[in-house]
């Protein structure tokens, strides 16, 4: 019993200092008005209401973020794993001078704080003339994204039977043929798990979206959700309400996603 | 229908290390021929080398005469089952075996075909839509033989291709691949460092260690014939006991006892310290065997009698100093270590572990070897004739061809 409780009770408090403010927004989110003022506030809602969602939703601006979050961070996404994959396999699978070098250096860029490139890009990009466009932002979080993405896609490559290239070399698979055909369909559970951090990294991201896109009609929500202070006096309630509806979508991936990823489809491959 | 040779091929890895040195070996067309040896013996470095997936640093490689050195796997229409199987876990049994006819752009039908023909042959008819996942050991090993044969390839590599079942459905497995073998007529290596497996399947075994060839010969040749003391070994369960001796005139003085060597043996030999090398069939218990012609006799306190039912190993030891062991390891590989002497038995041995014990020993089956460079020395029972093996001086790379 003391030792179960050695062993949950970390778990738990742990899991109780991530998740409280999540729920503690999840109950803001749904009680009325008045009762988010009360002080001391309430533990348990005296009422419950969907009137923040409402607000939410009737706003045309949150509904256009949604679309223009799920194009940017899908767009990210797809082009962090195309190019992540595509330099992953050979740092998994070749040895060659500066292997190293460039792991560490792809590392580093994950590391650059993005405002410190902020001003420059936005001189780029104008000169470029992707001031307000999805191209910006979605190249600047791909450039971003990338460095998690070749980190995981390596570590699943190397850790991917060699003797399956082996046998599609037997076979008589070109490189590019077994990479498509033998590495890519069975690497997926970590094409998935790049793609999924990749996507709520995008999904995410505030500070560039916030930068360089001018236009309402192209903002991600996360751009949108702090306008709602502007908007309507501070509608607490609102930026709750909105601060779920963006969160349930990756939730929802990563809950989705979590047995391809665990599973495996290596399953039967090699022994064991 | 083929023939593979090893022409002197060396594998240097980057380190410097020398994983295959100077390997020559002609594998006859339909042949089987088996690489055995210890774990890092360079036997399955070298099946990779004909494979074509390590490259082959010196020396070269022939198939049907032709130098294919250079040439990729698939210009060496080579295939090969491999120990952890690899099949693709993604497409089912059918695509597996059908993948290297599809890459070649073989028509659909002739694919079906063909894959149908061989799953006829391996009994996997009824699998063919299953993924690999869903198939048990046994039913993998299959498809990754069924892989090999649907190629018709011109030679069939196999690396340690049962180690990965148990022992019941390796032995079961053993004898299938020794009939497809047969049936197919297909010329096949196969690495192993099962000596069993070595011994029932190979047509001729190579024995390799630290990446140089032993010894290359029959089955038989190499229990009877072997060629040094690594060999002698490596062979046989429980092994060769190896005892420090000394031919004097015609005797054979050993810790246990002194035996009298063959008439002309001894001369052969000339007298000096050898290491002797018995295999525990070669002693009985004296009350089972009676005075067999030309036995000797031992008197010994046994340490320990292990009874398998068919037969029964008496565990002893000899007084007296023992054999250097750094220098044993060095010569005998994992053969040496401070270890007992090991009889074996007739089942019908009334023998117990404590009792002083009479055993007969037959000076026929005893072999006598170099003490330093660890070769057989002609004479000590059964003559050098026969064994394919001719030492080379400095006891440095050899060449054998049986």
């Amino acid at each position: 019993m003391r030792a179960r409780l050695a062993t949950w009770g970390p778990a738990l408090v742990i899991v109780l200092v991530a998740v409280l403010p999540v729920v503690w927004v999840l109950k803001m989110s749904l009680i009325p008005r008045r009762e988010l003022f009360r002080s001391p506030p309430t533990v348990l809602p005296d009422d419950i209401t969907l009137q923040h969602y409402r607000t939410v939703f009737d706003d045309p601006a949150f509904r256009q973020g949604l679309v223009n979050s799920l194009i940017i961070a899908g767009a990210t996404t797809l082009l962090a794993l195309v190019f992540g994959a595509l330099a992953a396999y050979p740092l998994a699978r070749l040895r060659f001078g500066g292997r190293t070098f460039i792991m560490t250096g792809i590392l580093a860029l994950a590391f650059f704080p993005s405002v410190a490139i902020i001003a420059p890009l936005f001189v780029e990009f104008r000169n470029l003339q992707l001031l307000n466009s999805y191209a910006a932002v979605i190249i600047v979080d791909t450039v971003f994204a990338l460095p998690l993405a070749v980190w995981i896609l390596t570590a699943f490559f190397r850790q991917l039977p060699r003797d399956l290239e082996d046998a599609a070399r037997m076979d008589g698979a070109t490189t590019l043929q077994t990479f498509r055909r033998v590495i890519v369909p069975i690497a997926a559970p970590g094409v998935f798990t790049a793609g999924i951090l990749t996507f709520i990294f995008a999904w995410n991201e505030f500070l560039f979206a916030n930068t360089f896109l001018f236009d309402e009609s192209r903002w991600p929500v996360t751009v949108v959700i702090p306008n709602f202070a502007t908007q309507y006096s501070i509608d607490y309630g609102g930026q709750a309400a909105a601060a779920i509806v963006v969160t349930v979508p990756l939730v929802l991936l990563v809950l989705v996603f979590q047995r391809r990823i665990v599973s495996g489809l290596t399953a039967g491959a090699v022994k064991g | 229908m083929a023939t593979v040779e090893l022409r002197e091929a060396t594998k240097r890895y980057r380190d410097g290390t020398v994983a295959v040195r100077r390997l020559s070996l002609e594998v006859r067309d339909g042949e089987l021929m088996i690489l055995v040896g210890p774990s890092g013996c360079g036997k399955t470095t070298a099946l990779r080398m004909i494979a074509g997936l390590e490259e082959i640093d010196e020396g070269d490689l022939l198939i049907d005469g032709e130098v294919v050195t250079e040439l990729t796997p698939k210009q060496r229409d080579i295939a090969m089952v491999f120990q952890s199987y690899a099949l693709y876990p993604h497409m089912r049994v059918a695509e597996n075996m059908g993948f290297a006819l599809k890459l070649a752009g073989v028509a659909r039908e002739e694919i079906d075909r063909r894959v149908l023909e061989a799953a006829r042959v391996l009994d996997l008819e009824g699998l063919l839509h299953r993924k690999p996942g869903e198939l048990s050991g046994g039913q993998r090993q299959r498809v990754a033989i069924g892989r090999a044969i649907v190629r018709d390839p011109r030679v069939f590599l196999m690396d340690e291709p049962l180690s990965n079942l148990d022992a019941k459905l390796r032995v079961q497995m053993r004898a299938e691949i020794a009939q497809l073998q047969r049936r197919l007529g297909t010329t096949t290596v196969y690495v192993t460092h099962d000596q069993t497996e070595a011994m029932t399947l190979g047509h001729r075994v190579a024995v390799m260690r630290d990446g140089v060839l032993q010894q290359l010969a029959t089955p038989a040749e190499l229990y009877e014939q072997h060629a040094n003391l690594f060999v002698a070994g490596f062979l046989g369960s429980p092994g060769m006991n190896l005892l420090p001796g000394r031919v004097e005139r015609g005797h054979l003085h050993l810790p246990i006892g002194d035996v009298p060597l063959p008439p002309g043996a001894g001369a052969a030999v000339g007298d000096g310290p050898v290491i002797a090398g018995i295999r525990p069939e070669h002693f009985e218990d004296a009350a089972v065997a009676g005075d067999r012609p030309g036995a000797v006799r031992i008197r010994t306190r046994l340490d320990l009698v292990e009874s398998l039912g068919r037969e029964r190993f008496a565990h002893f030891h000899a007084e007296g100093e023992g054999l250097d062991h750094d220098r044993l390891a060095r010569l005998a590989g994992e053969a040496a270590g401070p270890r007992t002497i090991v009889a074996r038995l007739d089942a019908a041995s009334r023998l117990r572990g404590g009792e002083v014990a009479e055993l007969t020993l037959s000076p026929g089956g005893i072999r006598l070897f170099d003490p330093e460079t660890g070769e057989r020395l002609a004479g000590g029972g059964g003559s050098g004739a026969g064994a394919a093996h001719a030492p080379d001086a400095g006891g440095g790379p050899m060449r054998l061809t049986a």
